[in-house]
């Protein structure tokens, strides 16, 4: 007998997949959907950096074979995007125009690369990376990069400048008070932060920004920081952190604020939507706040919690510390979210 | 540190699937052209069932390579889907790390898995590019969809843009203007839309093509028949007007005047083997094209013409079905109708297996006939009138056909046809024979039947040996085919032997009178035999069977689709012997 | 492929027919009753108003349900045409714009209300359109109950002309003199006597049904055709359904600026004309275009989904203002001077409206001003970065050319009370919008360096900016909130909070306002009410509570619940208030005795003589919905003065040849509004920061408009059925259909045996016209459909 559950989990990332194996564990017979927009499989996302400097091929960044799908009867629709989502009826709309139906639905969308709005009219004249199709891209247009500024400042976007210095390039990084979102760092830490970035081979520009982008009109890109400096590159990589990659659910009625709005236990304000991972935004008691845990672990006992709220058992998220993580000597709050 | 690029080994293949009308053999079609401008070898082929008229599905495949053609197109690298619900099916025959192409704004929501990327296995790379929009947007009307598609195939595999137009123009020669403009514009959207957006993404390409550019022109099975034709001296070629015998008309046509034999447009079939009969009865070479069920109708001029010895040459295009209308792709089941016809006269039957196969046939046909006297078939089909492909062109007449030439008696063994009043007609092969005038009696029916037996016999007996597949030792399974089942049987054999299996093949293109030394030879290797050919009965097994006294597995089917190689492999593996329990199958 | 019809579940929605609004209805058989007016409602419905007088006369031959209905019809006596309980209800809504007729079923209301009236006996397009309801008996014109066929060739002239009458004759009077439901065309011809080169067929029954009553249909057609193809002005209530439901942009906005036609006068280079039509309804489009709310945007039909993003409808506003090559005197009066005074209180928006349609209407109108200048908000509200102040003086001096008096500096309530006004004036309209702020009614909300948003932008913009500290808080979320997070940021402050109870997603500002005022540098604090301000003399910061969302309120936003517990204190220097602003009601209250209750529709209270209108009626409101509302308060006040309603809401549908685009224009993208660089804009206060599309962008920009006022529909007698249309829609929206009639919703069905007709579902169409150049009998017609205020006599 079919069971009429159709598990369908927007995302195919650490939360999604933990969550789906957890529901297979559950329900034998329930369909199960991932859809991801991504062309590949689950892969480490923080190898990025190692698969651009040469370190790891594609292969390595694999969570696991692609087999295990099939075993478990998951059904991956990769490479597709859901436009829409119609909780009345319960539908999904994909890009390419075909509705599924879904009886109980996840949201992992997790995050996209954040640019702070008074950087949108540069936004075509940066480098993110923040998928393997992005790393790709770069991946090919290395060889004809030589210099490299890079604005912001994240987890990714350093281990991706040490990579960069290790093949070498030469990389300027602009580092103020905003630069390590989510972290909002002291003047101290920032000094301690530019040290560190220098020791690694990186020319840094400390308490500076960038004011200007334009295209070199002998190609690259002319950088103008705020103090007056010009810079030239190839590439100028922005680096912000990530924002919930939640837009496509604006007008659904889900409630979503940065990102989607969940009680403890995961679930949205509509029925049978629940969201997980980087793109669930949480009030947190302790904090007297909302929070977005961000990051590998954080995603997947996420993930875990709310597929067995969707298989109907009561499992709060938990009052989880604030998790830290630890950079070259760094601690970074990945909880502290809200603060931009 | 580049993308990956293909092929590494075989053709790179890429197939559009549409409804008939969406223009997916258009599309195919310039590919091939266009690779073939860049000095790559390509292929393209189209297949569609006898509902081709009710909006029917078609299946464009277009096999590009750096490397001399090789197979058939079953795998397919990039489908592109001109028709959901209709490239769905395909889908298996897609690369596991394939590329398929499909429209991304239909004009309406679809069901849950009726949308190919509903199918598209994790690994595959599924582009959704809205190929209406495009369309419409490089020529307002939206009807340029294939060659959007065209287009981000084009830039998806690394295929200069430049080399299209050209193509696109070469495809729509004779037609209008816009047209041409119309199609290279939406070409345009697709392949920038594919550029910018997708290519980054997309982890392999094509190879690009050598420096080097082989001496080699895209050329269709009618093309090479008409130059056949040419090349033959052939001075008439007779027509009834239908389908797939237009194809060989129009090419003929193209040929410059000095060349062009004279075209003979005929009521019927049998009208057109008439007019050919009286050419070569006046002593000119002559060509009948007949179509499906126009063979029978041919069939009394072609015993007239075997019982007066006299050198008349049909180019049969096979369809699947009992009629010209039906079946309009592919099919192998005029066998036995060529062969035997009406009467207990046997005609020489050759069936080409590829285009160069075809030009060869038609000029061999033509001179086997001249040289022994007989009328004699060739079979071929819609599909390789209409498929094109790379070859060496001008391609040179067979040495064959060349020593067939050499060795057709001298005029004055003219022979007079029956009937001819007195008997003191004088023809030859080269035209009424003035210089001898010598005089032959009209043979009787026995006798003639019998010379003619003869003829057939000696032809057999001198004929090249048939194209062998594997080495000489004992095999498992020796598979012969002939015709269009040639190139898949020879995949499927490949693929076979790289498993490690011990099989064999033989493939005559003269396909009777059998050459029964080298087959006799052949099978005695074999463990198990097989015949493999695109018609119900097998009827090729049939006679092999009886010629060999031996049974012989039938890897066949009806239908109008071709078969492929996955098919006859699966076939070779079911038709093995079973293996012992050392995994031996051979003592 | 199956489509998937979205539609299709409207089908069960519908409801057969209008069951029990005549009798011929009940009559016929149920399947006949759904498909019958189907196949022929829609377009006999259209040419009978076109016609104005009725059907030519080989209409009625067409089809026997048709003659049978006919016949009925005529041997009826008069039915009244059957007012608003007759209307269909609205289906294929989508849902805003569901919410947008909720919102305003004024525009509406109107043509309703005359309906029944049939004030105009005899008219040739009222009674018309009557008939074209198939349940409704026609009216004849004339009182003696004329067939309907043999009237129709009297009545028209244009079509005996174009056809023999006596063949004409021969196919209207047979259906006549036929038994309703025994339909054949062997009947004896009545009147004048058939030639005999036509004699009459005796057919069997099904094949007349079949064969003769299409051809008949199809001869029908072409006769009609020429009649049909004629401008028309209608005020049934199905053509206002047409174009509510079509012409999504128009009937969205307050005003009904017609904007189709605006836009498609840019996209033809005539900006002048562009900036007439806009005039003619939104008075003041310059000043519009800059600050418009655009309500039309958000039910542009180009920003559905899957179709893109909106047309930039407000920008081009401006660039048919900002290019257009003279300043256009304002018009003449439509009326002559009625001798009746009308005092308006209040100079911004709502007043003007006002004062500008009461002038328009012949009466003398004078505008009392508290402040040195005209404008209200527009002058001391909006922020002058957003909106020129030249342009708003330019743009207001020319609309007083309509013969409006002004007097400014007069507070009325203090130099003048509202009695003395009504003594002076035969009505009087309040107009003074909302101009006192809603104060922090929070603990500590009287200290130091908290300002009302009003209060603050007023000074601001009155050039005596108050002192703002270095991290300042904005509390609220409207426009004015942000205009006060912005302004400070000019002022010196270093950091701009914007302090929001719900999401961004709930803010009734647009995307674009949004975007612009973080990329200034404004930080949202989303989900946060505000509890207390802390301080002890003055302001150090706010203590808010973290919200969750709770229910939808009553205009479709959420509702923040405070979480208990969740108290914070965020640290600022100033604290500006923008949580609301009310109307002086005491204004009228203190001259009244109470507090007038005035009716939010139309203005008027128990005080003859005594309307408000615009924010002071409604609430705090836009700009666009202030002149609206005062437009239609204007006419209520028109109506009081002159006991008669004279200006008239009608569709005015002309016949088109065709979409002039190409379906090209379809994939431009939306142009980006270029804006001033943010260094720029903080660097002086008055930069203002859009910097208007030029013109090309406009040009450009303009082609995008699907222009929705086109309506195609199929004749389904021409239609074969072929399928073409179908094939190159890039919409599903044509497709056969088991319903078809004016105004009827599409409902598909993959059946040809319940097929009524191939239609074109309105609502869904694009407009790109690919099917029109594909049909191959020319069968899909085009018209062009606006709606307008016209003077009851035109």
């Amino acid at each position: 007998m079919v069971s009429p559950e159709h598990f369908v989990i927007i995302g195919n990332g650490a939360a999604a997949n933990r969550a789906a194996d957890v529901l297979r564990r559950g329900d034998k017979d329930a369909r199960i959907t991932l859809i991801s927009d991504e062309f590949f499989h689950f892969y480490h996302r923080h190898r990025l950096a190692d698969y651009l400097a040469g370190t790891a091929g594609e292969d390595d960044l694999l969570v696991r074979a692609p087999q295990h799908y099939q075993k478990h009867r998951i059904r991956l629709r990769l490479g597709q995007r859901v436009t829409r989502i119609d909780p009345k009826e319960k539908v999904l709309y994909l890009k390419h125009m075909e509705m599924v139906r879904y009886t109980r639905l996840l949201l992992c969308t997790g995050g996209k690369p954040r640019l702070p709005e008074i950087y949108y009219a540069y936004r075509a004249h940066f480098t993110t990376v923040k998928t393997l199709a992005d790393a790709r891209q770069l991946r090919e247009r290395l060889d004809g990069i030589r210099d490299v500024v890079v604005v912001g400042g994240d987890l990714v976007s350093v281990r991706l400048a040490s990579a960069l210095v290790r093949l070498g390039k030469a990389v300027t990084f602009l580092v103020d008070a905003d630069s390590f979102w989510p972290l909002e760092l002291t003047p101290e830490r920032r000094a301690e932060f530019a040290e560190r970035l220098t020791r690694v081979g990186i020319a840094v520009r400390l308490d500076d920004a960038l004011a200007h982008v334009e295209p070199h009109p002998s190609g690259g890109y002319r950088v103008t920081t705020r103090a007056g400096e010009r810079l030239r590159a190839d590439m100028v990589g922005a680096f912000f952190g990530l924002a919930p990659d939640v837009d496509f659910l604006l007008g659904t009625g889900l409630d979503i604020d940065r990102g989607l709005l969940v009680n403890e236990y995961l679930q949205t304000n509509l029925p049978d939507i629940y969201a997980a991972g980087d793109c669930a935004q949480v009030y947190n008691p302790a904090l007297r706040n909302y929070w977005v845990s961000i990051g590998w672990p954080n995603a997947e006992k996420l993930g875990e919690v709310a597929a067995r709220n969707l298989l109907g058992q009561v499992q709060p998220a938990g009052q989880a510390p604030a998790s830290a993580l630890e950079f070259e000597g760094i601690v970074v709050n990945t909880c502290w979210w809200r603060r931009m | 540190m580049k993308v990956p690029r293909r092929p590494l080994t075989g053709d790179l293949v890429v197939c559009f699937c549409g409804r008939a009308g969406d223009g997916a053999r258009a599309a195919g079609r310039v590919l091939a052209i266009a690779a073939a401008g860049l000095g790559l070898h390509a292929r393209h082929a189209a297949a569609y069932p006898a509902e081709i008229r009710g909006a029917g599905k078609t299946l464009a495949y277009t096999a590009i390579t750096r490397e001399p053609l090789r197979g058939p197109c079953e795998r397919v690298d990039v489908l592109v889907a001109l028709s959901d619900p209709l490239t769905i099916p395909e889908l298996p025959r897609l690369n596991a790390d394939g590329l398929v192409l499909y429209e991304n704004n239909p004009p309406g929501y679809v069901a849950e898995d009726m949308a190919v990327a509903g199918y598209i296995a994790p690994g595959m790379f599924g582009y959704g590019i809205p190929f209406r929009d495009l369309a419409a947007q490089a020529e307002s009307f939206g009807r340029g969809r294939n060659f959007v598609a065209l287009g981000a195939v084009a830039a998806l595999l690394d295929l200069p843009a430049a080399a299209f137009p050209p193509a696109i123009a070469d495809h729509f020669a004779g037609q209008a203007e816009t047209v041409r403009a119309a199609a290279v514009r939406s070409f345009e959207m697709g392949f920038e839309y594919a550029r910018t957006r997708l290519v980054a993404t997309h982890p392999w390409r094509a190879l690009p093509a050598p420096d080097e550019r082989p001496a080699v022109a895209l050329v269709t099975g009618a093309a090479a028949v008409a130059a056949a034709c040419a090349a033959a001296g052939v001075r008439l070629v007779a027509f009834y007007p239908v389908t797939p015998a237009d194809r060989i008309r129009a090419d003929l046509e193209r040929l410059p005047a000095d060349e062009r034999p004279v075209l003979a447009l005929a009521a019927d079939a049998a009208a057109a083997a008439a007019h050919a009969y009286g050419a070569v009865a006046a002593g000119r070479s002559a060509v009948a094209v007949t179509v499906g069920s126009g063979l029978a109708a041919a069939g009394p001029l072609l015993d007239q013409a075997a019982a007066a010895g006299l050198p008349l040459a049909v180019v049969h295009v096979q369809t699947a079905g009992p009629a010209a209308a039906l079946g309009t792709s592919t099919g192998q089941g005029d066998l036995l109708a060529a062969i035997h016809g009406l009467s207990d006269v046997q005609r020489p039957v050759l069936a080409p297996a590829c285009t160069a196969d075809c030009f060869d046939a038609v000029c061999l046909a033509v001179r086997l006939a001249a040289r022994w006297r007989t009328p004699a078939v060739v079979l071929t089909d819609f599909l390789q009138m209409e498929r094109g492909e790379t070859i060496g062109w001008p391609r040179p007449l067979p040495a064959a056909a060349a020593a067939l030439a050499a060795a057709t008696p001298a005029p004055d063994e003219a022979w007079a046809p029956p009937g001819t009043p007195g008997g003191e007609r004088l023809v030859s092969a080269g035209g009424p024979d003035k210089r001898s005038g010598a005089t032959e009696a009209v043979a009787s029916c026995p006798i003639a039947v019998g010379l003619h037996r003869g003829r057939l016999n000696a032809l057999a007996a001198g004929w090249a040996p048939p194209e062998a597949f594997g080495d000489d030792g004992p095999l498992d399974l020796g598979l012969v085919a002939w015709g269009a089942a040639i190139e898949p049987a020879r995949e499927a054999l490949r693929a076979a032997a790289a498993r490690g299996l011990r099989v064999g093949g033989c493939f005559p293109r003269l396909v009777w009178p059998l050459q029964r030394p080298v087959l006799t030879a052949f099978a005695a290797r074999c463990r198990v035999l097989g015949a493999a050919e695109l018609n119900a009965s097998g009827q090729l097994a049939g006679l092999l069977e009886h010629a060999l006294a031996r049974p012989v597995a039938r890897l066949g089917r009806a239908g109008a689709e071709p078969l492929t190689e996955s098919e006859l492999l699966a076939g070779i593996e079911e038709a093995l012997p079973p293996a012992d329990a050392k995994g031996k199958r051979h003592e | 492929m199956r489509r998937i019809r979205k539609k299709v579940s409207k089908t069960a929605r519908r409801t057969p027919k209008r069951a029990g609004t005549a009798s011929t209805s009940a009559a016929r058989t149920p399947p006949e009753a759904i498909r019958a007016p189907k196949a022929e409602g829609r377009t006999t419905a259209a040419k009978d108003r076109a016609a104005g007088t009725d059907r030519t006369a080989a209409d009625a031959g067409r089809g026997a349900q048709t003659a049978g209905r006919a016949a009925k019809a005529a041997a009826k006596p008069k039915a009244p045409p059957k007012p608003t309980a007759a209307r269909r209800p609205a289906k294929a809504v989508a849902k805003k714009r569901k919410a947008a007729q909720r919102a305003r079923t004024e525009p509406g209301a109107a043509p309703i209300e005359k309906r029944g009236k049939a004030e105009r006996p005899g008219a040739g397009p009222k009674v018309g359109r009557q008939l074209a309801s198939p349940k409704i008996t026609p009216a004849p014109t004339s009182p003696d109950a004329v067939p309907l066929e043999s009237k129709a060739v009297h009545v028209q002239p244009q079509a005996a002309t174009v056809v023999p009458p006596p063949k004409a004759a021969e196919k209207t009077t047979a259906p006549e003199a036929v038994p309703p439901v025994v339909p054949t065309a062997a009947a004896p011809p009545a009147e004048p006597v058939a030639p005999p080169a036509e004699p009459p067929k005796a057919a069997p029954v099904r094949t007349r049904r079949r064969g003769a009553a299409v051809d008949e249909a199809r001869e029908a057609e072409a006769l009609r055709r020429p009649v049909r193809r004629r401008t028309r002005r209608s005020d049934h209530p199905d053509d206002f359904d047409f174009a509510r439901l079509n012409v999504p942009c128009q009937w969205a906005c307050p005003v009904l600026t017609d904007v189709p036609d605006y836009i498609f006068a840019i996209a033809g280079g005539d900006r002048d004309k562009s900036y007439l039509v806009n005039r003619a309804t939104n008075l003041i489009p310059g000043v519009l275009g800059h600050v418009c709310s655009r309500p039309c945007e958000a039910a542009c039909r180009h920003g559905d989904p899957d179709l893109g993003e909106p047309v930039a409808i407000c920008h081009l506003k401006r660039v048919a203002a900002d290019f257009r090559n003279q300043d256009h005197p304002w018009p003449d009066r439509l009326f002559p001077d009625s001798g009746c005074t009308v005092g308006v209180v209040g100079g911004g928006p709502a007043g003007l409206a006002a004062a500008q349609l009461l002038a328009a209407l012949g009466h003398g109108v004078t505008v009392y001003e508290a402040m040195p200048r005209l404008g209200g908000m527009l002058m001391y509200g909006i922020p002058v970065f957003r909106l020129p102040r030249e342009l708003v003086e330019a743009e207001i001096g020319r609309l007083l050319d309509s013969g409006i008096a002004v007097k400014t500096g007069v507070r009325v309530g203090h130099d003048i009370t509202v009695p003395e006004l009504l003594a002076r004036h035969r009505a009087v309209v309040l107009a003074t919008g909302t101009c006192l702020a809603r104060g922090l009614a929070i603990p500590g909300g009287d200290l130091p360096g908290v300002y009302s948003g009003l209060d603050f932008m007023m000074a601001v913009n009155d050039g005596r900016p108050p002192a703002v500290g270095r991290r300042v808080v904005t509390i609220g979320g409207g426009f004015t909130a942000h205009d006060c997070a912005r302004s400070v940021l000019r002022l010196g402050a270093t950091e701009s909070h914007l302090c929001v109870r719900t999401t961004e997603e709930d803010l009734w500002v647009t995307r674009e306002e949004v975007l612009e005022t973080k990329r200034e540098g404004v930080r949202y604090l989303n989900l946060v009410s505000s509890m207390q301000i802390a301080g002890a003399d003055r302001v150090e910061g706010v203590v808010f509570a973290r919200n969750r969302l709770g229910p939808v309120g009553k205009f479709g936003q959420r509702t923040p619940v405070a979480i208990a517990g969740s108290e914070f204190v965020f640290a600022a220097d100033t604290v500006i208030a923008a949580t609301g602003q009310y109307a002086d009601t005491a204004l009228a209250a203190a001259a009244l005795g109470a507090a007038p209750r005035f009716d939010p529709r139309r203005g008027a209270c128990e005080v003859p003589g005594l309307f408000a209108a615009g924010d002071f009626c409604t609430g705090a409101a836009t700009v666009i919905e202030a002149m609206g509302h005062a437009r239609r308060v204007a006419q209520a006040v028109d109506e009081y003065l002159t006991g008669a309603r004279r200006l008239r809401r009608v569709v005015r549908v002309r016949p088109a040849a065709d979409t002039p685009r190409p379906r090209a224009w379809d994939f431009i993208p939306r142009a980006d509004m270029p804006m001033l660089a943010v260094p720029q804009r903080l660097a002086a206060f008055g930069a203002v920061v859009k910097t208007g599309f030029p013109a090309p962008v406009g040009e450009r920009e303009s082609h995008r408009c699907y222009l929705c006022h086109m309506k195609y529909e199929i004749r389904p007698a021409d239609c074969i059925a072929c399928g073409l249309c179908a094939a190159v829609c890039p919409r599903d929206c044509i497709g056969p259909s088991a319903a078809a009639g004016p105004g009827m919703p599409p409902v598909w069905t993959e059946r040809w045996d319940e097929a009524a007709a191939v239609v074109i579902d309105s609502a869904r169409c694009i407009r790109c016209g690919l099917c029109l150049r594909v049909c191959p009998t020319r069968c899909i017609e085009v018209e062009r459909v606006e709606i307008a205020d016209v003077t009851a006599g035109e």
